[in-house]
C-alpha cells in the first residue's frame, strides 16, 4: 500500500477503517511493534486481532 | 498419593514421583470457570495440582453448555465455582479445591490470589484481566493469558520483569464486545494450552511461552508464534 511519509500503523488502521479500540498484535518484518510505529518503504506488516472472550 | 492415578505422566522422562510431589504442593488460581476455565480446571485437577482456587461469580446458563465442559443441564443456575468444585472433586478427591464465588476486582484481588504459585487468566473481559495483570506485576506472580473468540485465540506466558505484561500489548482504550461469538472446541484448544503452560511452569519441565505470543486461527488451522516485547512506556510494568 502507498502511505504518506511518517504514516504509522494507527494511520493505516484508520485508512482501512479497522477499529483502534480492540486489542491487536502487530509485527513489522516479524518484529513486534506498537501502533505508533512509523512505517517505512517495503515494511511487511501483519495485524493479529487478540481474542477477547474466555 | 495414589501413584496409579498419575501413572501415565509419571512415565515421562524427568517427571517421576518428586515432580508429582512438587505438583501436589502447588496452588493455582483459576480466574474464570467458563469456556477457557473448564478445560484448565479439568486438566489441572487431573494432573494432581495440590490446590485449585476456582474464582467465578456467574451461574451456569444453558448458553454456556456449548463450551463449558464441566457443566451439564443438571447444574443450570448453580454458581459456576461451586459446580466446578463438585465436578473436579469427583475427578480427583486427592486435591484440595476452593470455590470463590467472586468477581475479581481491585478491591479483592490481593486477598483472593495471595499464596497462589501461578494465575491462569480464563476471564472474558479485559477490564478484569488488567486487574489480574496488575497483581501479577506487583507480586511477580506468573500469569498465563489466553483469549478465545469465534474460531481463533491467543496465548502467552507473562512473568514480569522477564516478559512484557498484558498492558504492554493493549491499546489505551478497549471497547468490549458482548456477547462474543465462539465455537466451543476453540475454547477447549486454548484452555488445554493454558493448562500446559501452568503444568510446565509448576514442574519445571519444558519451556514456557515467554516473550512470545501464540496466535491460532482455527478456521484455517494456522499457528503462528510472534515475538512480543515490553513497552518502555507501559503504565503498569515500566
Amino acid at each position: 500500500m502507498d502511505m504518506a511519509d511518517g504514516a504509522t500503523i494507527d494511520d493505516l488502521l484508520a485508512l482501512l477503517k479497522l477499529p483502534v479500540d480492540t486489542p491487536k498484535v502487530f509485527t513489522v518484518n516479524d518484529t513486534n511493534e506498537k501502533a505508533d510505529y512509523v512505517l517505512n518503504d517495503n515494511d511487511f506488516l501483519k495485524i493479529f486481532p487478540m481474542a477477547m472472550g474466555g | 498419593m495414589n501413584a496409579s492415578r498419575y501413572e501415565r505422566q509419571l512415565l515421562l522422562e524427568g517427571w517421576g514421583e518428586s515432580t508429582q510431589n512438587k505438583l501436589s504442593q502447588k496452588t493455582v488460581f483459576v480466574a474464570g470457570a467458563g469456556g477457557l476455565g473448564a478445560p484448565v480446571i479439568h486438566y489441572l485437577a487431573a494432573a494432581g495440582i495440590g490446590k485449585l482456587r476456582i474464582c467465578d461469580s456467574d451461574r451456569v446458563e444453558i448458553s454456556n453448555l456449548n463450551r463449558q465442559v464441566l457443566y451439564t443441564e443438571n447444574e443450570l443456575d448453580e454458581p459456576k465455582a461451586r459446580a466446578a468444585l463438585k465436578r473436579v472433586s469427583k475427578l480427583n478427591a486427592e486435591i484440595d479445591v476452593e470455590a470463590l464465588e467472586e468477581r475479581v476486582d481491585a478491591s479483592n484481588v490481593n486477598e483472593l490470589i495471595a499464596g497462589s504459585d501461578i494465575v491462569v487468566d480464563c476471564l472474558d473481559n479485559y477490564a478484569s484481566r488488567l486487574v489480574l495483570n496488575q497483581f501479577a506485576v506487583n507480586t511477580g506472580t506468573p500469569l498465563v493469558h489466553a483469549g478465545v473468540q469465534a474460531m481463533y485465540g491467543q496465548l502467552t506466558f507473562i512473568h514480569t520483569p522477564i516478559t512484557p505484561c498484558l498492558r504492554c500489548l493493549l491499546p489505551d482504550k478497549i471497547t468490549e464486545l458482548s456477547p462474543k461469538p465462539i465455537v466451543g472446541a476453540a475454547a477447549g484448544v486454548m484452555g488445554g494450552l493454558q493448562a500446559m503452560e501452568a503444568i510446565k511452569y509448576l514442574t519445571g519441565m519444558g519451556t514456557n511461552l515467554a516473550n512470545e505470543m501464540l496466535l491460532w486461527d482455527g478456521a484455517d488451522m494456522n499457528w503462528q508464534v510472534v515475538p512480543i516485547h515490553r513497552d518502555t512506556d507501559c503504565p503498569v510494568c515500566s
